[in-house]
């Protein structure tokens, strides 16, 4: 492709036509071998990110100091749509599942996660990063994956290897207000959905799969579906409690 | 029936004490038991007010509590991970290893209980409000909120919680729920009543769990409930404190008000005060005022014996000098001992009798027929002139008087004067006569009315038998001559109109005085011719025929003699 794009402009219609006669020869010839896609979109229940949360004490705190005088790092406004994780669990066949090559951030910013849910093939390796001006931590209580890496200051990078399957809560216990996923899966197969709420998970062979949509509080919702080669299938999640 | 005037003043002030008193203890009482009615409102207020308070703040404090414990990283974490054992584990030992937990109940976030810290195994909670509520995300009621919301309750076997249930968040999402509560029982009762009156009594569906009324028993507080059910039912029913009622709490009469300790569950409390601590006070008053009473009474009682004494003393002595005057005695006079009316009744009883005596003295002054005309008259004007009477005149006179007053002394002259004179003036009334006058040693004496002339008779001879005995004691005896005379004579006023005398003219009269001036010393001399006209007889010494100036004719004159007649 790299030797393509040093091509004159001219050539580059006749190229193009001639990778789609290619593509659409390739298609019909053997259908077995194009990958199906899965899209569609996410509901979450009405105002899950609209609590006003009253702080118990809260009166107290307001009373003592003024607000403008509190430093705290700006909560960030995000999407509830980024912590949802779209996973297609193949029932079929056994997918090869591999640890993924880099290391994957989750930044502590904002006194928040970000990102909340970090969905991850099992064993792959998470990086803690304080990217606040304040100290964080790190803990979860998660059975087969308790850990804590301690306190760490603005800038520290801690690696954690992810060896266990499933939901893993992070908190942080300096600020009991954080809380993070790591959504551990046993399938390459995962995406997550935009602030629309759509998604697509593409690049699916053809098979058989549970199809999982994830959102942290909320009860997992599971869907069988049949996929075939090449084939595109839109389906609704309606998450609630 | 006679009630004499130390009683009457004695009814009259013991009376009069008893009705003031009265009025006092009856004023004072109402007043009283008024001001304590209205103190016990102002304590059962108080108490409820303190209890709310307590309550508040108790609640507060769990909730704030809960909050701290709610927002800790490794509780949520455990709430989020929802496991049971690992919860457990949390709140045994990061929780109350260090502090004093009460009820501690964790749901995760749809209700099923984690962990629940003195509450038995298996405890279900989902259904309870509060933790709906704390479910939805709402702590409950906040500091500054209305007075009238109540906290929540929570039984939990026998043991009844004040409870706070609030949510436990994780960033913006619910993830489960956290009920704190404390323990409602004797202590909590203890401190509200301090160190009040006001006994306090905890009950839960009907079951007594804590009493500060001593040897208070259930059969005690059902048979309390049993009579009250309206007020228990309308106080649960409105959530709102009753009005102080009286009742009997474990047999004793109290003032008392329920109120509910708070929602979620039937319980409520009793405050009670005994009436009869309340009220002692008018116990104490009542006794003092009727000690007071008696004291008064005691004093009034002396008084009224000393006043009626005073008052009825001067009375009692005008009575008796009134007796004395009734019984004759004129010589009383009184002393006027006060200066009010019966003073002055005492005064005008003296110048009344000073009249009388003076009167009396000048009866002795009067004949008794003058006495009798002046009784007879009707008006106090006495007309001149007379009217002519059959009566009879005796005039005794001393004989040789003149000789024996040339010899002696005017005392004893005087004396025996007065002695002669004073028995003959004795004898007189005895037979109805009345001395008109003494002239000297002479005395007239008229007899008016029937046998008027026997009983001049008789009293001249009477009085004759008196000289004869008082001879027998005399050494130098005097003699007196009588003159006896009976016909129509004129008895009438004669004189001026100030100074009158009620007397006898007439030759009849002229004729007795001869007749006594003619009588030898102890004669009797009289008209013969009367004698002839006499029922009785007379023993006559001897007759004699006599002249007189003014009578043309000699007249046969009896001398009588004091022997029996013959």
């Amino acid at each position: 492709m790299c030797t393509l794009l040093g091509l004159e402009k001219r050539y580059m219609s006749l190229i193009i036509a001639y990778w789609i006669v290619v593509g659409l020869l390739l298609g019909t010839a053997s259908v077995q071998a194009q990958p199906a896609t899965v899209s569609g979109s996410v509901v979450l229940p009405a105002g899950i990110n609209d609590k006003k949360r009253s702080f118990r004490g809260s009166q107290y705190r307001s009373r003592q100091t003024p607000s403008s005088r509190r430093k705290e790092p700006q909560k960030r406004d995000e999407s509830p749509f980024r912590a949802v994780v779209i996973s297609a669990h193949p029932t079929s066949f056994t997918p090869e599942v591999k640890p993924l090559a880099e290391p994957i951030g989750i930044e502590q910013v904002g006194v928040a996660f970000a990102p909340r849910v970090t969905p991850i093939t099992v064993g792959t390796t998470v990086e803690f990063i304080n990217n606040d001006a304040i100290y964080h931590n790190v803990f979860s209580l998660t059975s087969g994956a308790k850990f804590n890496v301690g306190r760490h200051p603005t800038g520290k990078i801690v690696p954690k290897q992810i060896e266990h399957l499933g939901v893993i809560d992070l908190f942080c216990d300096i600020h009991p207000q954080m809380h993070g996923a790591i959504l551990s899966l046993d399938t390459p197969y995962y995406t997550g959905v935009d602030d629309g709420g759509n998604f697509e998970l593409g690049d699916l062979p053809a098979g058989t799969y549970d199809l999982r949509a994830f959102y942290p509080g909320l009860d997992t919702v599971t869907a069988e579906i049949d996929l075939q080669a090449g084939e595109t299938k839109t389906w609704f999640f309606h998450l609630d409690h | 029936m006679r009630i004499n005037i130390q009683t009457k003043l004695f009814i009259l002030m013991v009376g009069l004490t008893a009705v003031v008193l009265g009025a006092v203890l009856y004023t004072v009482s109402e007043i009283l038991t008024e001001a304590i009615q209205q103190k016990i409102v102002y304590d059962f207020n108080q108490t409820e007010k303190t209890f709310r308070q307590i309550q508040r703040f108790r609640y507060e404090r769990l909730v704030e509590s809960s909050g701290v414990i709610g927002e800790n990283s490794a509780f949520k974490g455990n709430v989020q991970l929802g496991d049971p054992a690992s919860m457990e584990y949390f709140v045994e030992e990061e929780l109350a290893r260090y502090s004093d937990l009460g009820l501690f109940i964790v749901t995760d976030r749809k209700g099923d209980v984690l962990t629940g810290y003195n509450a038995p195994r298996g405890i279900e909670v989902k259904g309870r409000s509060g933790v709906q509520r704390a479910l939805r995300g709402d702590y409950g009621y906040l500091i500054g909120a209305e007075e009238e919301q109540w906290p929540e309750l929570m039984a939990v076997g026998d043991m009844l919680y004040l409870v706070s249930t609030v949510p436990v968040f994780l960033a913006d999402d619910v993830i489960g729920s956290l009920a704190q509560g404390v323990y409602l029982g004797e202590r909590e009762a203890k401190d509200i009543k301090g160190e009040s009156a006001t006994e306090i009594t905890i009950v839960l569906d009907g079951q007594l769990m804590a009493s500060t009324v001593k040897g208070l028993t259930q059969e005690g507080l059902a048979t309390f409930c049993g009579s009250h059910q309206d007020s228990l039912d309308a106080m649960m029913n409105q959530m709102r404190a009753s009005q102080p009622f009286t009742g009997v709490l474990d047999g004793q009469e109290v003032f008392a008000f329920v109120s509910p300790l708070g929602e979620g569950e039937n319980a409520f409390y009793i405050a009670s005060v005994l009436t009869a601590n309340e009220l002692g006070i008018l116990g104490v008053l009542e006794n003092n005022i009727i000690k007071a009473g008696g004291v008064t009474l005691g004093i009034t009682l002396l008084l009224a014996f000393f006043l009626g004494r005073r008052l009825s003393q001067p009375i009692l002595r005008l009575v008796e000098g009134m007796n004395r005057v009734k019984a004759g005695d004129l010589d009383v006079s009184l002393r006027a001992t006060t200066h009010d009316e019966v003073g002055l009744l005492t005064t005008t009883f003296n110048e009344m009798i000073g009249g009388l005596r003076e009167r009396l003295q000048l009866m002795r002054y009067v004949g008794s027929h003058t006495q009798k005309m002046i009784r007879q008259s009707s008006d106090t004007a006495v007309n001149l002139g007379g009217t002519r009477q059959e009566l009879a005149v005796m005039f005794t006179d001393i004989r040789g008087f003149t000789a024996f007053s040339e010899k002696r002394e005017p005392e004893e002259v005087i004396s025996m004067l007065n002695r002669y004179l004073g028995f003959q003036a004795e004898i007189v009334p005895q037979y109805e006569g009345s001395i008109d006058k003494f002239v000297g040693d002479e005395m007239v004496a008229l007899f008016i009315g029937e046998r008027a002339l026997e009983r001049a008779i008789e009293c001249a001879l009477a009085i004759e038998r008196r000289m004869q005995e008082e001879h027998a004691k005399d050494p130098q005896p005097v003699f007196i001559g009588t003159g006896i005379n009976y016909g129509s004579m004129i008895l009438g006023n004669m004189g001026a109109e100030n100074r009158l005398d009620y007397t006898v003219i007439g030759a009849e009269v002229n004729l007795g005085a001869r007749l006594c001036d003619v009588a030898a010393p102890g004669e009797i001399l009289i008209r013969k011719e009367l004698l002839d006209g006499l029922q009785t007889s007379v023993r006559v010494a001897e007759i004699k025929m006599m002249a007189f100036k003014g009578f043309s004719e000699d007249l046969e004159i009896a001398s009588l003699t004091d022997a029996e007649v013959s």
